[in-house]
């Protein structure tokens, strides 16, 4: 029996060896690099062989200037392009403007390439390639090629545009105060938008491709300086070292790089909003950033890090830490209320408030399973509702939640399927777990876990639970840094930051535990003077 | 030499001041010695009798830096019978890790779940300190990091509810049954919690170089001494002389009176968890540790379970019933440990002192 | 990677333990425990204990909510040789699993009481379950099950009748309420013996509701052996002179209407209780201080004067006084019994002393000499001064 099992688990083990070894059937390899016939009629007839069947595959056949006639090959794909700079810029100069003018004349080494490089086209950027593959590449992401008989470089001009979604505010992550762009699909827009945050020559974007199917183009984002070398280092290496045939989202990415797979807890952070992205470059982590998907990681990513919203910093300091205190209350009931509700009932009853007691077990009188099969029925119920009220179409929805939730309420309790207390249970735990979003796929274990440790052995069993999760907690890391700091390896600097947040101006240092022991000198922030007094 | 990455001074400190704190919050070493109201003076007694042990036990870790308990007795003794003080001394942690083990299934049986066996209570118990340990010992000094602050919280919180109930002349009358029971009561206390601390000799390696030693023990003597005082009076000034010699876990008793509607008894279990585990988890961790260096062994990983298993049949095999149980504690067990806490560690000290002596 | 798998496939069978489990040793649903809010302990005519309890029957509760007359508990009997085995016996006449967690009050019955209180105390102490706080209280002229069988008009549970009514004795001092966990302190130590509450019925033999009880007076113990009963005056003097006055009223006569009497409101008052060593024999020294504000004039006169108002205070410090030496002289006198913890005082104080005397502290406590001083103030007196019908 462990047979079967341990061979469908070879197929989920970080070893890939299988993939790599497996026949390329296309002609081109990534791996491969061929040279640029110098016939345009060779060039023609490749890319006819690469891309015969699609339609949005454009080839532009042109000539250059009046005495030379040189052939020129355009390619792109229609639909990444900005139709109207190609015209503007590529086809207008070489149809009409280098008939106007007389080229060669004037030019020390008269050679097309140059012509073209330094008089003719008017795009902003124009790039020699060598590599046919690195053209056929090209022009699947969306640049133009321009193919010159009789020579082997051909030209890279980048003109793209497509339809994207638009810098919106993201839907996940709504803000009452602060700013609402969100990222969206494209990687270039989304460099811009952190950009536009850190003016700074020291925020570098490293780019790479990333599935071998896909070749999605990937962007690690740090300010060199503030992140730590070693991080980044290991960011590039656990990168580069992923071997899969999509990318499609960070998630995909996430799942390959993060430091602890089997754990539910997540090593890896992701937002949705360029300040938050901002801020934590400049804490010291480092970015990755997705073409197609808004949805940005940053790493190191620390359990404290899902009780900090970005908003937490655009308002008053006295505010936020309650709302943070908040938060760590929300986390505390919604996995452990339903547990202690079954442990003092089952197990301890003496604590309860004698009317309390009373109320409660009239209210169980006729409800005929026990008490835990009573809290798992209520949670699995409540993740199915969850699960319901995402998918729901928009006209339907809110009829359906309100009347639905009421109705099939009652009418439970009447039926006496669930008693009333644990109704109200389940709701106080519905609604905390909706205050913490980032810690959400976590929740439904713990709760599960906790309530089983309540049935088992009560209070303490609940403790134990909590024990082991904690021993569990400690013993992570992301990227190098323990996955409690600043509470395990206690930091006290960095704890300004955590349960309570205290002003910007008390914040004095980066996070110690970021720029751990490697940038002595880097460490302080520039201290803000504090306004002197009068004399 | 302990690989990994090591832990701070003020990590440390805290995972020595919950050592100390142990199990002491429910039972009361002073007890036993029929001290009555005079336990807090026995008591005290006991805690300068701690520091000295301290002041011991600091010098050889000053005199050995980053070596274990294991390392001296070989360097010391030679190998041969260093390697026999070094099984006395696994025996040692093995057996007292299992006392922990009992005296907290018996509280857990007696109080909480009078009809589970003991063995499922102590199991969970030694489970939990093995997959600590497993993790290694910056995993346990980060989870006691945290746990250390919830532990002192409740201990001072129960105390502080339970102020409207002290009675002040409780304390009175003074050495009403001669000055021998406080001897007795001092020696107990010496005994446990403070002679325990001969565990420093194996945490200590596993601090960085740069921690003082010296500061980190003796706070946490200070501090957890001052917190089991706390509870000593607080127990003598709420239950009276005559209720306190009779119950079997003071603090117990103690929680119970707090009038209507609070309840705080689950405080008290969360503390002993916490207390217990800490002791079983250094204990367990000693023992294994000193497994692993007897025999020049890489990791100490492999006997984890194994002997966390073992720890939990002693646990079982020791005693037959709770009398013996307490009253082997009170009576034999401070005599008992006197070999292990106060002539070793003296010997060592003053075999270090001549070889340090004879070098220069 | 072969081991980690086969690792965490045997844990999650180990964890799939529990969901079947459902009934893992202490896991007790909750409709499975019977609620004991009340005990009832006699002495039977064979000899054996005769133990009654109150229960809760949840389902009654839910049908008196909505208007049915059903009664919330059921109160159910047993014997047997030992408390312990009177409850197992118990369990032949219900199917839930007695739970004690919330008792609110221990009945015991007088012929048990003289007989000693220790042997049933024991188990409630023992038993870690029990309720420490619970109140205890005797039945004086009747059986315990007769109280317990008392219905409650204005709570759904008697019990919680019974222990809101006792709890007035921060009104009406003439209430005594004691906690199991302070009659087990007292008994404990040798110079304090406890003093219980008393319960006692009327005349009717019809249905009895708690409405009906009355709380008033205390019950004297020496040890743990009922020895007498206070009335509920002397039960006032006695609460002066355990500090455990929190309000109450005092009648003294109207200086200008002999026939009238005038109240006063206690509104606060502290004792001092001490044994002085003069000469080397001890005497019981007991200072109160109170104050209290004019409520109720009956009769004619004016007592807005200072000087009347100085009259008053008198006669209401001479009340007291009375009724403070009174309390003593009978704790001296009939019951032989040291209820005021002048015993712990002498044994705190004074140990040699106490070695001498300690085994018979009764007898000597019996012959002290006693010195009383009240100072009793009355402050205000309400929005009119005069009595209100008198204008001129």
């Amino acid at each position: 029996m462990f047979k079967k099992i341990i061979r469908k688990a070879n197929y989920l083990s970080l070893k890939t060896e299988n993939i790599s070894s497996r026949e390329s059937s296309l002609e081109i390899d990534s791996d491969n690099t061929q040279p640029i016939p110098t016939s345009i009629d060779k060039v023609k007839e490749k890319l006819q062989n690469i891309v015969s069947d699609s339609s949005d595959f454009v080839m532009r056949e042109v000539t250059l200037g009046n005495e030379t006639r040189t052939k020129i090959l355009i390619a792109f794909i229609d639909g990444l392009v900005e139709k109207q700079l190609i015209t503007d810029n590529l086809l207008r100069p070489i149809m009409v403007d280098s008939r106007i003018t007389d080229l060669e004349q004037g030019m020390k080494v008269p050679s097309v390439i140059t012509i073209l490089k330094e008089n003719l086209l008017s795009t902003d950027d124009l790039i020699e390639v060598t590599d046919f593959v690195q053209t056929v590449h090209d022009i699947l992401a969306g640049d133009t090629i321009l193919y010159i008989d009789g020579e082997e470089v051909a030209l890279k001009a980048s003109l793209r545009g497509w339809e994207s979604r638009g810098v919106i505010e993201p839907v996940t992550e709504a803000v009452v105060r602060g700013p609402r762009e969100g990222f969206s699909e494209t990687l270039r827009t989304n460099t811009s938008l952190i950009r536009r945050k850190i003016i700074n020559p020291n925020l570098k974007f490293e780019k790479l491709t990333i599935g071998e199917q896909t070749n999605t183009a990937i962007c690690i984002a740090y300010i060199k300086g503030i992140a730590n070398e070693e991080i980044i280092e290991n960011v590039r290496k656990r990168l580069k070292d992923i071997k899969t045939d999509a990318i499609l989202e960070s998630g995909y990415i996430e799942e390959f790089i993060e430091d602890a797979p089997f754990s539910i807890f997540s090593t890896v952070g992701n937002t949705e909003k360029p300040d938050i992205v901002a801020a934590k470059l400049l804490e010291g982590r480092v970015a990755i950033l997705c073409d197609g998907t808004p949805f940005v990681l940053t790493v190191p990513y620390l359990f404290v890090e899902a009780f900090q919203a970005g908003e937490d910093y655009y308002s008053r300091a006295s505010f936020t830490s309650v709302v943070r205190i908040i938060r760590v209350i929300a986390f505390i009931i919604c996995t452990t209320l339903p547990a202690f509700y079954l442990a003092l009932i089952n197990f301890n009853p003496e604590i309860i408030p004698f009317k309390l007691l009373i109320t409660i077990t009239s209210a169980r009188g006729s409800i005929p399973y026990t008490t835990f099969s009573e809290a798992f029925l209520m949670l699995l119920g409540f993740e199915l509702l969850r699960e319901a009220g995402v998918r729901i179409p928009r006209p339907v929805g809110p009829a359906v939640s309100i009347v639905g939730a009421l109705v099939l309420g009652d009418s439970a309790v009447k039926a006496g399927l669930v008693s009333t207390p644990m109704v109200i249970v389940t709701a106080i735990t519905a609604i905390s777990s909706f205050i913490i979003p980032s810690l959400g796929g976590v929740l439904p274990f713990l709760r599960l876990a906790f309530l089983i440790g309540a049935n088992i052995i009560g209070l303490g069993g609940i403790l134990l639970t909590g024990i082991l999760f904690l021993i569990h907690l400690c013993g992570l890391s992301s990227f190098g840094v323990p996955y409690l700091s600043p509470f395990a390896p206690i930091s006290v600097t960095d704890l300004k930051d955590t349960v309570v947040r205290f002003p910007i101006w008390a914040m004095l240092t980066r996070p110690r535990v970021l720029t751990w022991e490697n940038t002595p000198e880097l460490k302080y922030r520039m201290k803000i003077n504090l306004r002197q007094k009068e004399d | 030499m302990i690989k990994g990455e090591k832990i701070s001074g003020m990590a440390l400190f805290l995972w020595l001041v919950t050592y100390t704190l142990g199990d002491m919050s429910i039972l009361n070493p002073a007890i036993g010695a029929k001290a009555y109201q005079d336990s807090w003076l026995g008591f005290i007694l006991g805690w300068t009798g701690g520091f000295i042990l301290m002041v011991i036990y600091v010098s050889i870790i000053r005199l050995t830096p980053s070596k274990t308990l294991f390392e001296i007795l070989k360097d010391s003794f030679g190998k041969y019978i260093g390697s026999i003080l070094i099984i006395f001394y696994i025996w040692y942690f093995i057996y007292n890790g299992s006392l922990v083990v009992r005296e907290f299934g018996e509280y857990a049986v007696i109080v909480n779940y009078p009809e589970t066996p003991i063995v499922f209570i102590s199991a969970l118990l030694v489970f939990m300190a093995a997959y600590m340990i497993k993790s290694g010992p910056q995993v346990i000094s980060r989870v006691y990091g945290i746990l250390a602050f919830i532990f002192i919280f409740s201990v001072l919180a129960i105390t502080m509810i339970l102020i409207p109930q002290f009675d002040f002349t409780n304390l009175f009358p003074f050495l009403e049954h001669g000055i021998k029971p406080v001897l007795k009561a001092g020696l107990n206390t010496v005994a446990f919690p403070f002679g325990e601390l001969v565990l420093l000799l194996v945490i200590a390696s596993v601090a960085k170089e740069s921690v003082n030693i010296k500061k980190a023990a003796y706070s946490a003597v200070a501090l957890g001494g001052f917190l089991i005082f706390v509870t000593i009076l607080r127990d003598i000034m709420v239950l009276g002389p005559g209720l306190l010699e009779n119950q079997t876990f003071p603090a117990q008793a103690s929680t119970q009176i707090i009038p209507k509607p609070l309840d705080v008894s689950p405080m008290v279990s969360v503390s002993l968890l916490i207390g217990s585990g800490i002791e079983t988890t250094t204990y367990l961790y000693a023992c294994t540790l000193g497994i692993s260096q007897l025999f020049n062994l890489d990791d100490y990983k492999p006997f984890v379970f194994p002997m966390a298993a073992l720890m939990v049949m002693i646990s079982l095999w020791n005693f037959t019933s709770v009398h013996q149980f307490f009253g082997w504690v009170s009576e034999i067990y401070p005599y008992y440990v006197v070999p292990f806490q106060t002539i070793i560690p003296l010997i060592i000290l003053i075999i270090l002192w001549t070889k340090k002596k004879a070098k220069s | 990677m072969l081991k980690h798998i086969q690792k965490t496939i045997v844990l999650l069978v180990l964890c799939l333990f529990p969901l079947v489990i459902t009934g893992c040793w202490n896991n007790v649903d909750l409709d499975d425990r019977g609620f004991v809010v009340a005990v009832g302990l006699d002495k039977a005519t064979n000899g054996q204990f005769d133990y009654s309890v109150q229960i809760i029957k949840p389902s009654a509760i839910e049908s008196r909510k909505q208007g049915g007359s059903s009664v919330a508990t059921e109160t159910i009997s047993s014997q047997g040789q030992t408390v312990f085995e009177a409850i197992r016996n118990l369990l032949s006449k219900t199917d839930k699993k007695l739970f004690y967690g919330h008792i609110q009050v221990i009945v015991i019955g007088e012929e048990l009481a003289r007989q000693g209180i220790l042997n049933v105390m024991d188990m409630f102490v023992r038993n870690i379950e029990t309720d420490k706080r619970a109140h205890i209280i005797i039945a004086r002229g009747t059986t315990a099950r007769n109280i317990l069988a008392a219905e409650g008009e204005v709570q759904d549970i008697p019990a919680v009748e019974i222990t809101n009514t006792l709890e007035n004795v921060k009104s009406l001092p003439k209430i005594k309420e004691t906690k199991l966990h302070e009659v087990i302190k007292n008994i404990n130590s040798n110079g304090n013996n406890p003093v219980l509450g008393v319960v006692t019925t009327p005349e009717t033999t019809e249905k009895l509701t708690v409405a009906e009880l009355d709380f008033t007076g205390a019950a004297v113990f020496n040890k743990d052996k009922l020895v007498g009963w206070l009335n509920p005056e002397e039960t006032t003097g006695f609460l002066f002179i355990e500090n455990k006055i929190k309000s109450g009223i005092i009648n003294v006569n109207n200086p200008f209407d002999t026939r009238a009497k005038v109240a006063i409101e206690i509104i606060r008052s502290s004792t001092k209780k001490d044994v002085r060593f003069i000469n080397g024999e001890p005497v019981i020294y007991i200072e109160v201080k109170q104050e209290g504000n004019m409520v109720d004039q009956q009769g004619e006169g004016d007592l807005t004067a200072p000087d009347k108002i100085k009259i008053l205070e008198n006669e209401t410090a001479q009340v007291i006084k009375n009724e403070i030496y009174h309390v003593i002289s009978l704790a001296q006198g009939e019951f032989q019994s040291d209820i005021f913890g002048l015993g712990d005082i002498v044994h705190k104080k004074n140990l040699k002393y106490w070695r001498e005397v300690e085994n018979n502290w009764n007898g000597e406590f019996s012959d002290l000499s006693v010195e009383v001083k009240v100072d009793s103030r009355i402050r205000r007196s309400g929005l009119i001064k005069k009595q209100a019908g008198e204008a001129r």
